[in-house]
């Protein structure tokens, strides 16, 4: 079957959609970067900043040098979370199977939609036309048969132009004569190699090399930069999987790198999302914890609750975390385009019922706490001061409560008894909390 | 002695843990009603002549010691005498220098003359036996303890009849001695288990209070030099880390009250201070003998090779007899060196240069004819008038100093000797303490604090320049430099806390050269650690070092003195011809005396500053006598003398301050121009003795002695004023006077500097090339590599790319042309460059890229640096750069997966114009084939532009130029405002400009030395030199000049655009 593939290409995401929330921007060279950071570079420029010579990814300190009436927006990573899914949802009218690359590059597989929508063309110019009217956002549509030509066309009539068809048949003609560093999914070294050194500057020339030729320099990477040339792509269309999460994301009131301070506030987070845990019936298997500091900074850490397999569970007072603990560190720098959308403060999405693994105590604030004082002390590492806190329970798993039964000859009685203290303690709290709210009863250690 | 002393106490030589100077520490005690004190700090006697000193001032007495501490164990030692003291250095050395260095272990063998005042239990156990018992033979009852010695064989805890029971503190306070072991009882944490341990153990207690601190509130001062420490932040800090809140310096009566129900406890403490107080004193100098024992020995050695040198450096042969002057003067010296015992140093300093060919003996050392003999100066003190007294008077008590420079790759090997020629165990380098500083206190504390490293910066990039004037805490708040900064909390707290901790040491480092040689170990007078560079260095900086008798020789790097032996060697190489480095003199030589005049001097040592050169151009002199006086008037707070030194030497009339002066400074235009003016003019006008002339000069060179200058200048005013001379001739002249504050030079000094100028000058003259291409090699020069290669194309030279065959590591010069060296590009590796240069040793030139592939074992990315250079152009045999990278990848893909390729390599055209450029650029820093003004030549087109060698012609007039930035240096004005000099050149010429302080401020953040420039100003001329004083710039390659063009462009790119 012949395919249609769209891309939407917003140039420049992160400025668009500051300029729509700030339209005196507009006109203007603009980047988005972290003001004061050290080494912070440009994350996004907008056209009159490309125009003045400032590039992605160069130092915002030489971006100054460039352009000296250049505005600075420091990066807020949930309104570009926002603004791509609406995209994203006003894409989906079109067809159900729309896939966000990144920020402001979306395709959708509008194949075998024509008695719906009319032409790809027309489709095409729909969607861009539906992006401005509705959210203000100015786009560019490729067209053609696969993804990899259909991301050209788009780039390539950018920035006035509205849609570029490729015929189906056409794309290896298309693509000859353009630039080689047009072709997306080129990396960065990949790139470098091949214009800057082997001097390979068209699509054409890329075209002719001998495919052994191409092995000794790209390896594995040959026969697709090969097929790359030729513009054949069979990657399919593929939507976003989402997952249920229960997220909770405290911003400071004051920047801080008390540990007392910083651990009290994840202290009142983690009564809430145990609540949470235990109103909508459910049992996490995964903890994520993430530490945003006054730099921007972003740390991420997250272990598993609860063993894997069954016979190999752990008490959950021994302090350690329990059973396959896959603690990893990552910096993250927010607002690569990389991070997914974020989960609500909701659960949506379906529970699964197995219940493999799962730790029925990380339920209860005081031991759900103690994960999360753990990945605190390894996300926490700097001494930067901390501006935002956010904690998330994913992969979350209805209990088979059959498993109480056997809990007795798992736990040894005495901790079993110290469990079973702290869940009637909870309930009591809880219902303290029903009725008179949740000032009404506080823990010693989250009051200043 | 009553009253209680503190034996254990901190002072901020305990490095990031104590909170109080040792002058604080002294003078609190003695308000405190304390007359001794201790100080022990942590591993170190790094502050020990300060506080020797202090103490004397206060009328304190000092007791020396150390606490020692090691992952287990803590103990404080304290010296009973020079015994204990020589005890302790040596404790203290191998506790830095042994890995497995055992506190317990060293002290069970080494504890002679020391008093030892523990807390852990495990060193109590184990000390107990062996040192109390000792003590036990001269006091205590026979049988105690009678074990056999050695190791295996220490004291179990806990075992009975392994401790010795009884009462041996009594019995010994009977006596009136001193243990060698207490348990050290600190009030409060864990006193009452010491005190249980030590009766145990039978070990007689002493009362202290573990003193950090001036203050209880200093604790909060404390703990944040922990944090800063331990990289942490203050809700992480370890508390077993942190001294308690109650370390405080107390008064006796708290501490009696502390330790009410030990009485004894506080009684030892009476009798240890007793015993340690003693009156330490280091005097003499300390340092080996050359000749064996007798110092008269060492002398007639000297006095031989000093005649023997003499004869040579005067050219008189074998039966003749030296002039009467010459002989006049070596007696003179002589009999003062041996009067003061430095004949061995003289020696000494002589074994070491007479290894290395090519040294330059500098500093005040250059006025004596006994090193001029020697060979370790090479400046004829009598020709050119060098007083020896300023180098070596009979009424001077500190210790001589000779420097010396080497070149500078051959430092280390002349420091490899002299460490073994006298063994490591004899010799140790010089320590720099390093302090915290203002912009670094308020960095460490902010980041303690969490703050973001952008908002550090900010503020403490505006703090530098204020810091030190004005030390008010609110400063920040009421600044203008701080208008525009949000400062609200917690800065304040901030910069407060940085103002306490401001000057605090924090670790130390390798002085750039000082080396310590003494007759027997240096252990035995001052503790030693090993540094990270590897050798070993004392734990004290100069001036301690100094104090306490270690006489210094620095052995320092010199960049020129490599560039003129590599010269000599190529023009050896090149052209046969042989300079003899010792006898040469190139002082006479017209070319190098005009080229000196000119001020044509780039890459000419201590004359190729933009300063220094215009100031030749001012003085168009180039006679040896002059440059002396340029190379030392040319200091920081000098300027309107340099004015007026020129003005004079033009012939300016200029009325006489004091005939006194006239006669002292009349070669020098009346104006004091070398260091020792200061003291001869303060012994003529006012009186000075030599003692206080000199000490006047040095108060000037050193920033913590601004007392003792106010007393000079009291002392001058006073002796001057008695004199008759006027007022304000008095005021005029201390004026004078402090423009030598900083760093100034001796006459010695800048003889022995302008004669390595000479030498360079006339290496510049005369083989331009060689002297270029070693000037680059060596770098470290004023200037960037590139504005060297600009000088060079200026000079005439041809600039050729590096090649395969014909590049050597370092550039190479041979007639008119310099050869780019394979040490110019960048991202090639030393193996890969040692590989390339291996193969051609073995194999002769390379005849082709496929061979050179086949000969050369070497990293593929280091062949596609040397593609992109364009080494292999000349052997490519009409492949393009980018075919050789493919042929490289070809060849490493065939190896690699044993098969071969069929296909022909692929067509690819050569590398467009730009690429080429931007390669040039990424592998050698800039461009060489071009200068990069003339890429612009387009946008330069119509523009009404005065060419840099013309401006001359333009004097008052307002013109516009084009520039490359070159180098800029940036001073104060007297009213604190920044302003810049800054040199550009084009493609003509390289010329001066100035930034007054309201340009500068418009436009100094425009400035950098990636693109080109316009600059409008006034051309400006003083003595024929020319400036320019710039009132406008734009970018060159930037949108703005469109608008001020009548026609536009619409792509106007920069040099990094162009390329990018």
């Amino acid at each position: 079957m012949e395919r249609h593939i769209v891309h939407l290409d917003i140039a420049a995401f992160g400025v668009a959609v500051e300029e729509v929330r700030e339209p005196r921007l507009r006109g203007r060279p603009v980047v988005i970067g972290v003001p004061g950071a050290p080494r912070a570079t440009v994350r996004c420029a907008s056209l009159e900043a490309y125009q003045a010579g400032i590039r992605k990814g160069m130092p915002l300190v030489h971006a100054h040098r460039w352009c000296r009436d250049l505005v600075v927006v420091p990066p807020d990573e949930p309104l570009y979370r926002t603004a791509s899914r609406s995209v994203y949802e006003l894409l989906e009218e079109f067809s159900p199977l729309v896939e966000p690359a990144s920020y402001g590059h979306l395709f959708v597989d509008m194949s075998g939609t024509r008695r719906l929508f009319g032409a790809p063309r027309d489709a095409g110019a729909k969607m861009r036309r539906e992006i401005a009217s509705r959210l203000s956002l100015q786009g560019t549509v490729g067209i053609a048969a696969n993804k990899l030509v259909s991301r050209v066309a788009a780039r390539l009539i950018q920035p006035e132009g509205d849609v570029c068809e490729v015929a189906c048949g056409g794309e290896a003609a298309f693509l000859a004569p353009l630039q080689v560093r047009l072709l997306p999914g080129l990396r960065q070294g990949t790139e470098e190699v091949l214009v800057d050194e082997l001097n390979i500057r068209l699509v054409r020339q890329l075209a002719g090399i001998p495919i052994g030729y191409l092995a000794v320099v790209f390896g594995r990477f040959a026969p697709v930069l090969h097929q790359w040339a030729l513009g054949i792509d069979r990657t399919p269309v593929r939507p976003p999987r989402r997952a249920p999460a229960i997220v909770e994301e405290v911003s400071l009131a004051e920047d801080t790198n008390d540990d007392r301070r910083l651990l009290a506030e994840l202290y009142v987070m983690t009564e809430r999302a145990a609540r949470r845990l235990r109103d909508g019936g459910v049992v996490a298997r995964q903890l994520v914890l993430t530490v945003r500091y006054a730099d921007h900074v972003e740390r991420v850490q997250r272990t598993r609750l609860g063993g894997r397999a069954r016979g190999n569970r752990c008490a959950p007072g021994d302090g350690r975390i329990q059973g396959d603990r896959r603690a990893s560190g990552d910096v993250r720098v927010p607002g690569d385009g990389r991070s997914s959308g974020g989960g609500r403060a909701r659960v949506e999405g379906r529970v699964r019922l197995d219940t493999d693994g799962c730790d029925e105590t990380t339920t209860l604030d005081m031991h759900l706490f103690r994960h999360v004082e753990s990945l605190f002390f390894q996300a926490c590492d700097r001494r930067q001061r901390v501006r935002r806190l956010s904690i998330m329970l994913t992969d979350l798993v209805a209990p088979d409560r059959q498993l109480d039964l056997f809990a007795s000859t798992l736990l040894p009685s005495a901790r079993q008894d110290g469990v079973q203290r702290d869940r009637e303690l909870i309930a009591a709290i809880d219902r303290i909390r029903d009725t008179y709210g949740v000032e009404a009863i506080r823990r010693g250690r989250v009051l200043s | 002695m009553s009253g209680f002393t503190h034996l254990h106490v901190h002072s901020y030589y305990s490095m990031m843990r104590g909170t109080a100077s040792i002058e604080e520490l002294c003078c609190v005690a003695r308000a405190r009603g304390m007359n001794a004190l201790a100080l022990t700090d942590t591993n170190g006697l790094y502050g020990l002549l300060i506080f020797l000193q202090t103490a004397k001032e206060v009328g304190i007495r000092p007791i020396i010691g150390a606490e020692l501490v090691t992952d287990e164990e803590r103990a404080v030692v304290l010296a009973e005498g020079r015994r204990g003291y020589e005890t302790l250095c040596r404790l203290l050395s191998h506790r830095h220098c042994d890995d497995r260095f055992s506190l317990a272990h060293a002290l069970v063998h080494d504890h002679e003359g020391v008093v030892v005042l523990s807390d852990s239990a495990r060193l109590l156990r184990e000390l107990a036996g062996p040192l109390l018992r000792q003590a036990g033979v001269d006091g205590r009852p026979a049988g105690a303890g009678q074990r056999p010695r050695g190791r295996g064989h220490l004291p179990r805890p806990g075992g009975s009849g392994h401790a010795p029971r009884g009462a041996p503190a009594s019995v010994l306070a009977q006596k009136g001695g001193v243990a060698r072991l207490y348990a050290e009882l600190r009030p409060g944490g864990t006193a009452p288990e010491v005190m249980r341990l030590a009766r145990e153990l039978g070990i007689p207690s002493v009362a202290t209070n573990a003193v950090h601190f001036l203050d209880p509130a200093e604790f909060i001062i404390h703990r944040l030099l922990r944090a800063i420490d331990c990289n942490t932040k203050l809700s992480r800090l370890d508390p077993a880390g942190l001294a308690p809140r109650s370390a405080w310096l107390k008064p006796p009566h708290e501490m009696a009250k502390a330790f009410a129900r030990s009485p004894e406890a506080l009684e030892n403490v009476v009798r240890i201070a007793a015993a340690c107080a003693v009156d330490w004193e280091f005097r003499g100098f300390v340092f080996p003998d050359f000749a064996g024992p007798g110092k008269d020995h060492a002398l007639e050695m000297l006095r031989a090779r000093s005649y023997e040198g003499a004869r040579h450096r005067y050219g008189i042969p074998k039966g003749e007899e030296l002039s009467c002057e010459i002989v006049e003067r070596l007696e003179h010296e002589l009999a003062i060196i041996g009067e003061k015992g430095f004949a061995s140093y003289f020696l000494i300093v002589e074994d070491i240069i007479s290894r290395f060919p090519r040294t330059c003996g500098r500093g005040s050392a250059a006025a004596s004819i006994v090193s001029y003999s020697l060979g370790i100066t090479h400046v004829d003190p009598i020709e050119h008038r060098l007083f020896f007294e300023r180098f070596l008077n009979p009424g001077r008590k500190d210790a001589p100093d000779i420097d010396v420079d080497f070149p500078w790759d051959e430092r280390d090997e002349v420091l490899g000797y002299v460490f073994e020629k006298y063994g490591t165990e004899r010799v140790a380098m010089v320590a720099n303490h390093v302090c915290l500083r203002a912009r670094a206190a308020v960095r460490e504390i902010a980041k303690v604090y969490g703050l973001p490293e952008g908002e550090i910066a900010r503020v403490t990039g505006r703090l530098g320049q204020l810091w030190g004037r004005e030390r008010l805490p609110g400063l920040v708040r009421s600044h203008p430099l701080f208008r525009d900064i949000d400062l609200g909390p917690p800065w304040p707290e901030i910069v407060e806390l940085a103002l306490a901790i401001d000057g605090f040491p924090r670790h130390l480092s390798v002085h750039c050269g000082g080396v310590i040689i003494v007759p027997d170990a240096i252990s035995r007078h001052v503790p030693m650690e090993p540094a990270p560079k590897g050798v070993n260095i004392i734990q004290w900086e100069k001036d301690q070092a100094e104090d306490s008798g270690l006489v210094k020789i620095d052995l320092l790097g010199n960049r020129s003195l490599a560039v003129i032996r590599d010269v000599l060697a190529a023009v050896k190489r090149n052209y046969g011809i042989e300079i003899d480095y010792r006898t040469w003199d190139p002082l006479r030589d017209p070319a190098t005396q005009e080229l000196i005049a000119r001020g044509d001097t780039i890459g000419v040592f201590y004359v190729e500053s933009p300063a220094m050169r215009q100031l030749q151009e001012k003085t168009r002199t180039g006679d040896f006598e002059h440059l002396v006086i340029h190379s030392s008037i040319i200091r920081p707070a000098a300027n309107t003398y340099i004015g007026e030194y020129v003005r004079r030497l033009h012939g300016g009339a200029y009325a006489s301050l004091h005939p006194l002066l006239d006669e002292l400074l009349g070669e020098t235009y009346g104006i004091m121009c070398y260091q020792e003016d200061v003291t001869k003019v303060a012994m003529a006008m006012a009186g000075f003795d030599a003692v206080d002339g000199d000490g006047l000069r040095k108060a000037l060179s050193k920033k913590r002695a601004q007392k003792r200058l106010r007393d000079y200048r009291d002392q001058f005013y006073e002796g001057a004023g008695a004199r008759g001379v006027a007022r304000e001739v008095i005021d005029q002249v201390w004026e004078m006077i402090l423009s030598f504050s900083g760093y100034s030079f001796c006459k010695p000094h800048s003889a022995s500097y302008a004669l390595v100028s000479f030498k360079s000058a006339y290496l510049r003259a005369h083989y331009p090339a060689e002297f270029m291409a070693a000037v680059i090699s060596n770098q470290g020069g004023y200037y960037a590599t590139f504005a060297y290669v600009s000088e060079a194309k200026r000079m005439g030279l041809a600039v050729l790319p590096p090649d395969i065959d014909l590049s050597e590591e370092p550039y190479t010069g041979v007639g008119r042309k310099v050869r780019v060296g394979l040490m110019q590009l960048k991202g090639l590796t030393s193996a890969g460059l040692e590989a390339v240069l291996e193969g051609r040793r073995r194999g002769g030139p390379y005849r082709s890229f496929g061979e050179f592939l086949d000969r050369v074992e070497i990293d593929p990315s280091d062949v596609k640096v040397l593609i992109k250079a364009g080494c292999f152009d000349s052997i490519a045999g009409g492949r393009t750069r980018p075919q050789l990278m493919w042929q490289l990848y070809a060849v490493m893909g065939e190896r690699r997966l044993g098969a071969h390729l069929d296909d022909p390599l692929p067509e690819v055209p050569d590398y467009d114009g730009r690429t080429l450029l931007q390669h040039e650029v990424e592998v050698l820093g800039f461009l060489v084939s071009r200068h990069p003004l003339t890429l612009f030549e387009e946008e330069l087109q119509g523009i009404p532009y005065v060419e840099a060698k013309d401006l001359g012609r333009y004097v008052g007039r307002r013109v516009m130029t084009v520039g490359w930035w070159v180098t800029g240096k940036l001073v104060t004005t007297k009213t604190d405002e920044p302003m810049e000099f800054v040199s550009f050149e084009d493609t003509t010429a390289i010329y001066e400009t100035t930034f007054f302080p309201g340009v500068y401020r418009r436009f100094c953040h425009m400035l950098s030395r990636t693109r080109p420039y316009l600059l409008w100003g006034k051309v400006e001329e003083h003595f024929g030199a020319i400036t320019l004083t710039v009132d406008d710039v734009a970018y060159l390659d930037e949108p703005l000049l469109q608008r001020w063009r009548a026609r536009t462009r619409p792509d106007r790119r920069s040099l990094l655009r162009r390329l990018s």
